[in-house]
């Protein structure tokens, strides 16, 4: 993986380092210039063992997800280049037959005078190492002595000479083959196939073509590579013969199926070199407009690997944000805490001649000491759940032959470590300042300090100080982060050659003077002889202007005090919330800044009402309930407010309202969002329950007077957070935020399971048989009659045969390339009068889907197509395929009857044209599992009078008679393709199939859910932090409730139900709102892209989230509710 | 002779702290009669803290009785003796000890929530108390949102609310001027003539000392004098 968001690792990395060095810069100053304090902050890492382990968890966890992320990504991305290259080995480019480039009267296929002219053409080019055409073609395959057979393997015919040249024919133990001895009846083996057939040398076998069987001897065995069809297609390996023999089973004399180009450079080498070949083969095509094109590259193949390797990391790191976004939480939530238990402390240190400065640096030196071994363990354990992560992935997908090669790749570990520290020492550096923000006086006697927003001096002008002070404490940050980075850097410079960085210094001015010297005579400046002089005096006046600017901020320090009050900084928060609500919404069209600055502009509107003194709660519930009612709306559980969607946007409303105001553009966003609702509904939802927790109380009093005997524990454990609003606030959003991400994504996967994987996806049938184009069956009874298939049993069958053809939509140009055909699919009639295939949309004049099928069955003009043809939504290019125009599939996605498509349907060599009504599209779902049901079918379309030689796949799709199971169903299919064994048939059961592949995707789905779970470490995390510390702040009070007649029972229950009372006030929020986005967005069609989903809850997987978290909260808790039970009274009511 | 309510016998009590032994009590005799009010004086480290928290249960001592209402609190396991605090004992600290994140009314009510009273005569009950400690307007403040004064009269109607036998005081007026200390001191006479409560008081304060019936006077753990007075002044 070389690039991350389209950024190359390597430049993400240099940054980051540079960051790193300069993070590490400043606590290396601090260490410098205050060895007391760095000291004093370093030895509070051993106070209490347990409570600095839990903070070093808690601190891993970002580390560990973003390395996790990488080394997953990489590991995956180098698995499958690494199967690229095993399959493509010296193979560069191969170029296949273009029917778009057909002349008329051509022959259809490659030629062998096409190869000796692009032999005579570029054997000369310097990159070239090799050239040769290869023909091909899927066939059954027999081994008679062993009774064992594979319908479909590729039977490859190649020129012994120039494959030789190309040395792509390898022994299993990877030695060089030579195709010598390939000719007449003898051919190599692939292992696969050797392997699924039991051959070897000496074996003989039989090859199915016409329906007759063709007699083969293996010679010997070779690897699996892309001349053998690997990579290149679901087969069972294949054999290798020389050209002719194959061509003489089933082709035209001449004929080639492909023409491989092998570039200099080895198998991994060469991929420079091959990409300008195929610049130049690709202008040769042009030039020459010879009826061919490039098929497949290995550059393609790596590029589509490492593509997918990145997406990896992009998805794993985008969700793992919720995780990190938690992990920032715990930090602060930890500084904070920890400012406040030593809140008498400082005040004592402040007032005996400690500096504001003073008190952040011990922070941050004490920070870093927790900082750099939680990134580094965090690195590598990120690197052991990657390791976890890519296992399990291997065994999801280990039936579609996907091995796992386990890599780390060191840029992706340093990026992971680096980031880690940065995030972290960014979060410290924020709660430091912030921790040593305190009122001398208030601190000592420790008095509550005033609300923080509350404005002294409630004026703009007020507020505009308070502003700049922010904005003061911003740069000073900025400004003193480089200069003790710059200052720690040039003692290190000195330590090591205190000499040698003297030599540097000079040298440095040196080449500066130099440098000046050599500007070109008249560029810059006249060309005069005081050019260098003038020169200098601008470089000094630079640097007087920095000086001075240096000067005059560190002269007003006294504007930090103004940055105190959180008013200013709300004014800045405003404005970054209208800038992004501006360049979302009138400038880009997205949603994230967009929706973002909306609830930015809310948030600060109520922060500056509470300035200007409004109430708190009623602040903040009014601002926050308007962000719910704004990310939720509609509300699945909404009786009153009925609104459509586009009335749901309140800046659209006000600019409809206000004609000054122009509407903003359409908005569109992607997976970003996800994060983007989560925060947002996380942050609001913490709010309204914070600010309005009186009504719990009230409600669990209620509950008190139920259980008489836990009364009093249920008094403490809800009193004590809803008094400590901060840290519960900081505590539950965290558990909210975890949870609503777990929920939607659980919810959103299970729907989408069920859709994909529901018995529509077998569109009425069981077992579905794939022809074999060289060995045709025609009608399947009469094929199965007399075998071990009764009729009987065989309730519907029906056929389609199928032909990738040119599509042309009516009143639009054709698009280029691929993107000009389609499947045409000819169904038979007892196909649509079996099919079940519900449809998405069917033209005006069709009620029902009955009326479409009567339509399709009486008229052969009509026709429906799947989903597919309509393109794909939200996550790139939809594929290389035929789709309609953007017009028509808006108004066949409205939902109202549109006017049927017209559309044509030809084939480039033939000239043969059809013309079809498209009247319906099928749910998005039919063809999600069977390739075989996406097309654009039609009945009686003359499938055959289109193609030129007559060439079609042949599919069949039987209805079993009765109610079979699974098991029966693909022993019926194993009865059928043994029986049509030699027409190269294969069956399957459809729900297996489907089986299949919803275990797959449930396995990847639960794995992804259980990383995205690692999120809840912080939550819980966060609850250990907090519950050892109130045992260590309440110990005192822990004494007086014990003497006012608490038992031990009781302390540890009060305790233990505080804790719980947090974790399940955040999981029924998380719960509850998870739930409600994801019903939002599965009954909207703009998400489904027009599917009707009915929406289910996924009860397993959510009780099973819900339990994780609530258990291993209980679990964390249990220790500290222990040791609160067991405090000594006496001594606690002595402790101070 | 009146009923002793209070009897301790040898009470001995040694701290142990690494290899260091602190003996806070050296073998100290007691009987307090029941209505009794008691004060107990001495220089700081004489151990009068540690003889009330072995009288209340809430320390064990290493040698010795003590006997609340003749039950030997000794032959009590933790839960009991909790329980037996609860229904028996009301607690006045210097420092208040009150519940900073509940209301006035809900610090009060803590003591009937424990054993058991029902929420709605709980909550009746400790309206009561705090209108007999003149804080009936005050219920629903928080507090630090009340003076020290105040809060020492939350501290007192909770000890006295669920109509404990025995009060103990541990410096109950250390943290207060002298206005508020003698205005403490002379609710707790009224209620201690009112309701016949024995009050157990630690005090460094000899006016403190002087309105109680007697006085016991500690040093390096053992009570060295004793003064009796027949009548005892009520408004300091």
């Amino acid at each position: 993986m070389d690039s991350l968001f389209g950024v190359p690792l390597t430049s993400i990395m240099i940054g980051l380092l540079i960051l790193l060095a300069l993070s590490l810069g400043v606590v290396g100053w601090v260490w410098l210039r205050q060895p007391i304090l760095f000291r004093m902050g370093i030895r509070n890492l051993g106070r209490r063992p347990q409570q600095t382990a839990l903070i070093v968890i808690g601190l891993t966890l970002s580390t560990l997800i973003i390395s996790a992320a990488f080394t997953t990504g990489d590991t995956v991305g180098y698995s499958l280049t690494s199967g690229v290259y095993d399959t493509f080995e010296e193979v560069d480019i191969a170029l296949a037959y273009d029917p778009a480039r057909a002349h008329e009267g051509a022959p259809g296929h490659l030629t062998d005078g096409f190869l000796d002219e692009l032999r005579a053409e570029f054997l000369v080019d310097a990159d070239v190492d090799a050239i040769t055409g290869v023909f091909a073609r899927d066939l059954p395959v027999l081994n008679t002595r062993e009774r064992l057979s594979e319908p479909s393997a590729v039977v490859v015919g190649v020129d012994p000479e120039t494959i030789d040249e190309l040395g792509a024919l390898r022994s299993p133990g990877g030695d060089g083959v030579s195709a010598g001895v390939l000719g007449g009846d003898r051919f190599f083996v692939s292992r696969q196939l050797a392997e699924e057939i039991n051959a070897g040398p000496g074996s003989r076998l039989q090859v199915f073509v016409g329906n007759e069987a063709q007699a083969v001897e293996v010679v010997d065995i070779v690897q699996d590579s892309s001349l053998t069809g690997a990579g290149i297609q679901l087969t069972g390996g294949g054999l290798v013969g020389h050209i002719d023999s194959v061509r003489r089973l089933d082709g035209d004399p001449g004929e080639l199926s492909l023409i491989v180009f092998s570039a200099l450079g080895g198998t991994r080498g060469s991929l420079d070199a091959a990409n300008a070949l195929q610049e130049r083969i690709e202008d040769y095509l042009e030039e020459t407009g010879a009826p061919a094109q490039i098929a497949f590259t290995k550059a393609e193949g790596v590029a589509a690997a490492e593509l997918v390797g990145s997406i990896f990391v992009t998805f794993f790191l985008l969700f793992g944000l919720f995780s990190i976004a938690a992990g920032v939480m715990l930090i602060f939530l930890i500084f904070v805490m920890l400012a406040a238990e030593r809140r008498s402390e400082m005040g004592m240190a402040r007032a005996i001649g400690m500096r504001r400065l003073h008190l952040t640096e011990m922070f941050l030196a004490e920070g870093s000491g927790y900082n750099l071994f939680a990134a580094i363990v965090g690195a590598l354990l990120g690197v052991a759940v990657a390791y976890g992560i890519t296992w399990l992935v291997g065994i999801a997908f280990a039936d579609f032959n996907f091995s796992i090669i386990f890599h780390v790749n060191p840029q992706g570990f340093v990026i992971a470590f680096a980031l880690g520290v940065v995030l972290t020492f960014a979060t410290i550096a924020f709660s430091s300042l912030r921790a040593a923000n305190i009122n001398i006086v208030r601190a000592i006697r420790d008095l509550p300090e005033p609300q923080p927003l509350r404005g002294a001096d409630r004026s703009l002008a007020g507020i505009g100080r308070a502003a700049v002070g922010a904005l003061w404490v911003l740069a000073w940050v900025a400004l003193v982060s480089i200069w003790a980075a710059a200052a720690f850097g040039a003692f290190l410079v000195g330590l090591a050659t205190y000499g040698l960085g003297v030599i540097a210094l000079l040298l440095a001015m040196a080449l500066f003077v130099l440098g000046t010297r050599s500007v070109p005579r008249g560029r810059f400046l006249p060309d005069n002889g005081w050019r260098t002089w003038l020169l200098w005096g601008l470089w000094i006046c630079l640097f007087s202007v920095v000086a001075l600017a240096t000067l005059v901020l560190l002269n007003t320090r006294d504007w930090a005090a103004r940055s105190r009050n959180a008013g200013g900084w709300a004014l800045w928060m405003l404005v970054a919330g209208v800038v992004g609500l501006w360049l979302g919404g009138w400038v880009w069209g997205q949603a994230a800044p967009y929706s973002g600055g909306l609830t930015l502009v809310v948030l600060a509107a109520a922060m500056l009402a509470v300035y200007f003194g409004a109430a708190t709660r009623a602040a903040f519930t009014t601002a926050a309930g308007l962000l719910l009612l704004f990310w939720l709306t509609p509300l699945p559980f909404s009786l009153i407010w009925d609104v459509t969607a586009d009335d749901t946007d309140p800046v659209r409303l006000i600019a409809g309202l206000l004609p000054l105001i122009p509407e903003p553009r359409e908005i569109a966003g992607n997976v970003e969002m996800f994060f983007v609702s989560g925060m947002a509904i996380t942050v609001s939802s913490t709010l309204v329950v914070i600010f309005n927790a009186q009504l719990l109380l009230a409600l669990l009093r209620g509950g008190g007077a139920v259980f008489h005997g836990i009364a009093p524990a249920i008094k403490m454990a809800v009193s004590y957070p809803l008094a400590a609003r901060f840290r519960t606030g900081m505590t539950l959003a965290m558990f909210v935020l975890i949870v609503f991400s777990l929920v939607v994504m659980a919810t959103l996967n299970y729907n989408f399971s069920q859709l994909f994987f529901s018995t529509d996806a077998k569109a009425g049938f069981d077992v579905v048989v794939d022809g074999n184009p060289s060995n045709q069956v025609g009608d399947l009874r009469p094929a199965l009659a007399g075998s071990e298939v009764r009729d009987g049993e065989l309730a519907g069958v029906g056929r389609t045969r199928s032909l990738f053809l040119r599509v042309g939509e009516e009143g639009r140009a054709p698009p280029a390339g691929d993107a000009e055909f389609y499947r045409l699919v000819d169904v038979d009639r007892e196909f649509l009068e079996v099919a079940e295939i519900p449809l998405a949309s069917r033209a005006r004049g069709y009620d029902s889907d009955a009326s479409v099928v009567e339509a399709l069955l009486s008229d052969p003009g009509t026709a429906i197509a799947d989903d597919a043809i309509l393109g794909v939504e939200g996550f790139g290019p939809g594929g290389d395929l035929f789709t309609l125009s953007d017009a028509r599939v808006e108004a066949i996605r409205g939902g109202d009857p549109y006017e049927p498509v017209r559309v044509t349907v030809s084939d480039p060599e033939s000239g043969n044209v059809l013309e079809l009504r498209i009247i319906g599209f099928m749910e998005a779902q039919v063809s999600g599992i069977l390739p075989q049901l996406s097309g654009i079918f039609a009945h009686d379309a003359g499938i055959e009078r289109l193609s030129a030689d007559g060439r079609t796949t042949e599919t069949f799709f039987v209805r079993a008679a009765g109610s079979p199971s699974t098991d029966d169903l693909e022993e019926l299919a194993d009865r059928i393709e043994s029986t049509l064994l030699e027409r190269g048939v294969q069956a399957s059961a459809i729900q297996a199939l489907i089986d299949d592949q919803a275990r797959a995707s449930t396995q990847f789905q639960l794995l992804f859910e259980a990383f995205m779970g690692l999120g809840l470490i912080v939550g819980i995390a966060a609850l250990g932090v907090i519950a050892f510390r109130t045992v260590v702040e309440r110990r005192q009070q822990i004494g007086m409730l014990r003497a006012l007649g608490y038992t031990r029972k009781l302390v540890a229950l009060s305790f233990f139900m505080e804790s719980s009372f947090i974790a399940l006030t955040g999981i029924a929020l998380g719960l509850v709102l998870g739930t409600a986005l994801s019903y939002n967005l599965l009954t909207d069609p703009a998400f489904t892209e027009g599917t009707e989903i009915a929406f289910r809850f996924p009860w397993v997987r959510i009780l099973l989230i819900s339990g994780i978290a609530y258990g291993a909260s209980a679990l964390m808790t249990l220790a500290p509710a222990r040791a609160a039970s067991r405090v000594p009274v006496a001594e606690a009511l002595r402790y101070e | 002779m009146a009923e002793p309510i209070i009897e301790v016998e040898r009470l001995e009590k040694i701290y142990v702290s690494g290899d260091v032994r602190t003996h806070a009590l050296r073998g100290v005799d007691l009987r307090v009669e029941r209505g009794e009010m008691l004060a107990v004086m001495g220089p700081s480290g004489c151990g009068k803290t540690t003889l009330l928290n072995c009288l209340a249960g809430i320390d064990d001592p290493s040698v010795g009785a003590v006997r609340i209402d003749s039950t030997d609190l000794a032959t009590l396991d933790d839960d009991t003796r909790t329980s037996y605090r609860a229904r028996k004992m009301g607690f006045i600290f210097q420092f208040y000890n009150l519940l900073p994140v509940l209301s006035a009314a809900e610090n009060v009510e803590l003591p009937l929530l424990v054993s058991g009273t029902p929420p709605a005569e709980s909550r009746e009950r400790a309206l009561a108390s705090l209108d007999r400690v003149g804080l009936a307007q005050w219920q629903a403040h928080r507090p630090a949102q009340l003076s020290g004064g105040q809060r020492q009269r939350v501290t007192i109607a909770r000890a006295l609310v669920n109509d404990p036998a025995i009060v103990w005081g541990d410096e109950p007026t250390g943290d207060l001027d002298t206005a508020n200390a003698n205005e403490i001191m002379s609710l707790m006479q009224e209620l201690n003539r009112e309701r016949r409560q024995t009050f157990v008081i630690v005090t460094h304060d000899p006016e403190i000392a002087a309105r109680c019936h007697r006085t016991i006077h500690m040093q390096d753990g053992l009570i060295i004098r004793e003064e009796t007075r027949a009548a005892v002044a009520h408004d300091g």
